[in-house]
Parts: structure tokens; sequence; C-alpha cells
């Protein structure tokens, strides 16, 4: 089994708690307006791979479990874990599986964390392993009703809802994140929505508002600007005002 | 002579102080005690050694680093100073000490782990932090000079808080700190507090306290001037430099660098350096004389000698011929290994001078990495990869600390981060934890954002920089230092870490 993998970086500060190996695996099921690398976003596999040509010069990975530990090995001393991401990673979940096993028995200390759209259903019986072995789920909520996840990622959401509950019960949550794109969506409405929800389950997950940025973005499909910080403190507002402890704006 | 008194006296750029201190080094030029023979004389007019304007007739040590904590626990004599019984009287005594504690500077580049010497004193806490900031303001604006080094740790104390609030709080460039940390003993929350100090004031530094401690054979050890590691109640009384960059092109290849000129120039210049601890011990009278001797602050029997180098990256460089970037140093493993065995070998020539005055080092200088001078031109600090040249870092940490075990007398990297970074101070923490478990000694990092930054081991403002590059008077005298790196050195180009 192998995974296919658009860019691993060694170093990364932004990819959850203290310094992590960051993979990010390619192929994703939606689609976002604001997605600020949409090469990661075609699906490949293993026949197909090379005819990935989004980025010139730039070529998939196609590498084993154990390619990537070596990887691994290679920045394990300076680093609290590692962290798959995509694309949306979570459709490479047995791939991530069998990864998380080999990185917790050789390296015990470092901690495996997943960024995802929470999109596949993670509470099915196949997938207890995988939800077992992983320490913390990053989880975009792009959007509260059907209908605004539909504008901003062209797929429902309500698997991504039935998923974060699931987890949340499981304390697997590090954190969740909605992208903040003025024009699209009645934001205050969706903040308010999401916070609520999160705080009925655990108030002190942390919530992350993230203001839309135009870097990467295939501006062609969306015109829209970067909210300024007043706006952002208002929502930031508005989340805490329904519970939560842990509001942060980037 | 004269001449160049008089100019000294109507400069219109140097502070009061300042002339003071080049008119003594004016005085001091005129007399030649020395026994300089001509073979080292011949390298010290090739720029090959280099003893860092120590002057002709040393008369104090070059760097001394008292037992404060004895003289916290005895007062001292001489100064008429009883122990203090709170805070305020703490850090007078201490104050008044640092008075009296020269150094090649004139000032003390020690002031001791200030942190245990006031945490005894700390009972109301606000009244406490309002007595640190004041003894940090004091130093600040009266020692000028940011040689000047504190230590904290590795244990968390109130204090050691207190003084990194303080410091932020002040914007200060003095004193420079160090955290002697050991992943062990030192909590999470206080390394972070230092990264995030650091990121704002360019301060404190990591020492690794585990490293340093096995090299002082489990006693004390003291982090003085830029981060050179020395014996608590001693100092160094000399540090020389050899300039390996310029002693390149002496040899004929590789082999011969190492087997014939660098042999050589260890015992040319080893040969310096015994001329002048000879003086200052055996002449001078300083060690007799000062009452931080007979007072038991410092002792002559803990004092050594540094050995120092610059530009291992330009001399391997050299020596293979290297142009393309995958050929030099701090890329090729050729190169690299290259170094290593001039560094390896190096130390078995300085192990192998025995010298008399150097009982608390077995008897033989020791090693240090220099951080090199501001009219240092094309030349890297110690065995650090030239800046233009650094690779992504976990590779950088990789090289540089096979190299940071040799070095017991000092040797440091430093690390610019960007804006992600600093939002994310556990990320550097881990960088440095994997840094000393790969053998790295010193490591200091500083914001690209911030006013104060490191510049090859000392600190400045970039904003007394420009003052001073337009001609006005700046407090601080290492800002002339600074502002010459900046020009030669490319200081302002580090590369910035961030992801990668």
């Amino acid at each position: 089994m192998k995974g296919i993998i658009n860019k691993i970086i060694p170093f990364s500060n932004v990819d959850g708690p203290g310094n992590r190996l960051s993979i990010f695996f390619q192929g994703c099921n939606f689609d976002c307006l604001y997605c600020h690398n949409p090469e990661t976003i075609k699906i490949f596999n293993e026949d197909n791979y090379s005819e990935y040509d989004y980025i010139e010069n730039e070529k998939l990975s196609i590498l084993t479990v154990d390619e990537i530990i070596k990887e691994i090995d290679e920045v394990a001393p300076f680093i609290s874990g590692i962290t798959v991401s995509g694309g949306e990673c979570t459709l490479q979940w047995k791939f991530l599986t069998v990864l998380f096993k080999e990185v917790k028995e050789k390296y015990p200390k470092l901690t495996c964390f997943v960024d995802s759209n929470c999109s596949i259903p993670l509470w099915t019986d196949d997938k207890k392993k995988f939800v077992n072995v992983l320490d913390k789920i990053m989880i975009d909520i792009k959007g509260f009703t059907v209908e605004e996840h539909e504008v901003i990622t062209a797929v429902k959401n309500n698997v991504v809802i039935e998923n974060f509950k699931y987890l949340a019960g499981m304390n697997k949550i590090y954190e969740v994140r909605t992208v903040i794109v003025p024009e699209i969506t009645d934001n205050e409405k969706m903040v308010d929505n999401i916070s609520r929800m999160i705080a009925e389950k655990d108030k002190s997950i942390k919530y992350k508002i993230i203001k839309y940025r135009q870097n990467g973005v295939r501006e062609d499909l969306l015109k829209s600007y970067t909210p300024n910080e007043a706006y952002m403190r208002k929502l930031k507002k508005i989340a805490e005002g329904n519970g939560l402890k842990d509001v942060v704006i980037i | 002579m004269s001449d160049q008194v008089l100019s000294i006296i109507k400069n219109r750029v140097l502070t009061y102080e300042q002339k003071l201190r080049t008119l003594a080094g004016a005085a001091e030029g005129t007399v030649n005690i020395l026994n300089i023979t001509p073979d080292i004389q011949e390298y010290r007019d090739k720029g090959i050694i280099c003893d860092l304007f120590e002057g002709n007739a040393p008369y104090r040590a070059r760097y001394i680093t008292p037992d404060y904590e004895r003289f916290m626990k005895k007062g001292s004599e001489f100064l008429e100073i009883k122990p203090a019984k709170d805070i305020w009287e703490a850090t007078t005594n201490l104050l008044i000490l640092y008075n009296h504690v020269p150094s090649i500077t004139s000032y003390p580049v020690y002031l001791g782990n200030i942190d245990y010497l006031l945490e005894p004193y700390i009972e109301d806490e606000e009244e406490a932090y309002k007595a640190i900031k004041l003894f940090l303001l004091q130093i600040d604006r009266t020692i000028t000079d940011s040689f000047c080094h504190a230590n904290l740790g590795p244990e968390k104390t109130r204090a050691g808080e207190m003084i990194m609030k303080a410091t932020v709080e002040l914007d200060t460039m003095t004193p420079n700190l160090t955290l002697k940390y050991d992943e062990e003993i030192t909590p999470d929350d206080y390394a972070v507090q230092a990264i995030e100090t650091s990121l704002k004031v360019a301060k404190p530094s990591f020492s690794n306290y585990k490293m340093f401690q096995k090299d002082f054979n489990y006693k004390d050890y003291a982090i003085a001037s830029c981060y050179n590691g020395l014996s608590i109640g001693g100092g160094a009384y000399t540090l020389v430099r050899l300039n390996l960059a310029r002693l390149a092109p002496e040899a004929k290849n590789e082999e011969d660098f190492i087997n014939r000129v660098l042999p050589d120039a260890v015992n040319r210049m080893a040969r310096y350096m015994d001329e002048r601890v000879k003086f200052l011990v055996e002449e001078s009278g300083f060690f007799e004389s000062s009452f931080l001797a007979k007072e038991g602050l410092i002792h002559r029997d803990r004092f050594s000698g540094m050995f120092g180098m610059v530009g291992l990256a330009e001399c391997v460089n050299q020596l293979i011929g290297a142009e393309k970037k995958e050929d030099r140093f701090g890329w090729s493993e050729y190169a690299d290994e290259l170094g290593l065995k001039i560094i390896q070998k190096l130390q078995d020539y300085v192990h192998n001078y025995k010298t008399k005055y150097c009982e608390i080092t077995d008897g033989h200088y020791v090693l240090h990495a220099q951080v090199g001078i501001d009219t240092d031109y094309g030349i890297s600090p110690g065995c650090r990869i030239p800046i233009g040249d650094e690779p992504a870092l976990p590779k950088h940490i990789k090289q540089t600390a096979k190299f940071h075990p040799y070095f017991k007398s000092g040797i440091g990297d430093i690390f610019p981060f960007d804006e992600m970074s600093a939002k994310n101070p556990s990320s550097i923490l881990d960088i440095i934890k994997g840094a000393f478990k790969e053998g790295m000694r010193y490591f200091s990092v500083y914001s690209t954002e911030a006013d104060v930054i490191r510049i090859t081991g000392y600190l400045v403002k970039k904003s007394e920089m420009e003052k001073l590059h337009n001609n006005e008077q700046v407090i601080q005298q290492t800002v002339v230092f600074g502002l010459g790196a900046r020009e030669n050195s490319k200081i302002l180009e580090r590369k910035v870490r961030g992801n990668e």
C-alpha cells in the first residue's frame, strides 16, 4: 500500500501543537471556492499519478509507510509529532492507519494529528482502528447549514456534522476551524450556529476563525476580500457569547 | 601618539566615557613589554593571529566571572558591604560590586545567575518586581556594553520570570541573557516564556546545561560576554584568535594544512598567549592587588586562556577549491568532514600544548569559536555556515551540532524566526530540544520584527545602529561593532526560519 502525496514539510509551525512534520496528501472530495492549494484537489492513484501536471516540474510522491518513516527519522528529535493534511487525507485512511501505527511503535512520544474536512463517515466499524490510533483531529466546518456548505464546498455537510459530534464525544478534536469569507454567506449567523454546536459538546475545544486571504486562491471562482480585524473581533465575541473559552482569530 | 590622543579628544561621536577608555587604550599601546618573536609577529601582521585589541600590557584578565553567591553570603570587606536583608539591599549590593568588576571592556562581562541570586529576597512580589525592574534599568544605562551577560536557570524561579518580563517592558540591550536549559529540569512553560522574550528582545539564548555541566566536571559554569563558558570564581586571562581563513593560503593542500601549517600556527599562537598570561599573572600584580582575589570572589587557579578560531567555512572552501554551493561547507559531505577533521586536529594540537597557569582546564588552553570582529569581511564566525549559504533548518542544526562539543569555552548559532513561528513558540522549543539532543551547545533566537537583534554574539538595536550610521552619539559602545558587522558581514541577511 502506498500514499499519494503532494508534499512533505519537515518543519511546520502551523499544523498543530509544537513543531511538526506535515504531510500533504493528494486528492480532495470538496471543491472549496477559497481553496488555497487547489493543486492538491484532483484525485490520483498509483496507476495514473504521473499524469499530475498542475505545477510545472513538480511531481507527486508515491510513498510507502517505510519511506515516510525514513523522512520522520531525519527530524524526529525536533518535532512534537506529525500532521497529515491535504487535499483530504482521510480519503487515504487505510494508509494513515498503518502509518500512525508504525509511527507510534517507533516513536511513542510523537503525536499523530489529522487535518480534515471530516467528509467521510468516521464512526463506521471499519474505521475504528483509524480513529483510535490517531491522537487528535483538526476539523474544518466550512458552513453550518447544508445550503451554505454547498455554496462553499459543492458538497452537503451532514456527514461533517455527524463526525464532529462523534469525535467530540471521544475527545479527539484538537480544534474546529471556519474560514470567514465576506459576501458569500451570512458569517455572523454561521459562526453563531457552529460555536453553539461546539459549546454543546465541549466549551474548551479551540475554535479558530480564519480570515479569508487571496494567496493561492483561484480568483476566477471567488471574488471576495479579506475581512477586517474589527469584523473578526465581532465574530469572536459571538462565539465567546455562546460559551467557548478558546476562540482564536487567524 | 599625541596626534592619536588629540583626535580621540576632539571626536564628536564618542561619549565622554568612550573617549576615556579609548585614551587608556592609546596609553597602553605605547608600552612594548611582551616578548613577541618574529614568527608570531609575522602571523599577527598577516591577520592570522589576532589578540582582539586586548592591548600591549594586560593589567586585568579579559573575562572575569566572580563568585557572586559568595559575595551575597559574605558581603565585602573592601567595599564595606554587609550581606543583604531584602530585595533592595540585594540589588544595590550587586550593582555596587558590578561597578568594581573589570574586564577587557572595563565593564563586567558576567553578572551572575541573577535569578538565583535574587530569588531568596522575594517576599512581596509587586515590590520585588519594582526592585528588579529598576535593577535592570540601572544595568542597561550604566553598563553601556552588551558583552555584559547575566545567567538564568536551569530551574524556574519567580525572579527569573520577573527578569524576563521586565526586560521585555524595558526593551533593553543589556544585560545579554542566557538560560541554562535542561529539558529534565526546566519546565516547558518557563522555556516558552524565554522564547517569547527572545523573540521580542533577542535574549535569553539557550545553553545546553547537561553538556556544560559535564564539561565543567559537574560544577556550575558561567556564560559571559558573547557565549563564553567559564568557571565560576575565575574567568579567562586572554582570548586570542586564529583566523583559519587567512591561514589556509599558507598551505599547499589539505594534508599540508592539517599536518604542517596548523600545528605550527597553534604553536605560534599558544606561545603568544603564554606571553600575555605570564605578564598578567607574574608582573601586572592583578591577582595580588584586586580585592576580588583577596576576598575569594575570584581565584587565580580557576582562570584559563581561550584559544579562539574563526573562518572554518572559508578555510575549508579554499582548501578544496569549492566554488559551487553544493561543494561548499554546509552542503557537501566532503567539505563538512574536512571541517570536522580540522577541528579535531586543532583540539589535539591545543590540548597537547601544555601551559603553566591553566590548572582548571587540565593545563592547556580551551577552544573557543570566536564570533568575529566588526572589521572582518567575508570571514564567518567560528565554525558557522556563512550567511547566504545556510541550508534548511534540520540539516543546518545537524551540521553545526557536530562542531559544538569541541568548544567548551563557547560556540553558538543564531537563528532568526519569522512572524508565524513567533505565534507558536513551542515549535521553537521543540527545535531547541532536538538541537541539544543532537549535541548543540548554544542556541540563539530572535525575531526579524524586533528592534533588538543579535549581531554575532552580542546584542544591538537596529535603531541605534541607524543613529550611529547618521553620526549621532549612542550610549552603547557595542553599537559601533554592530554597525561594522551590519556593513561587512551581512548580518541582516541571515536566512529567516519558519516552515521549511
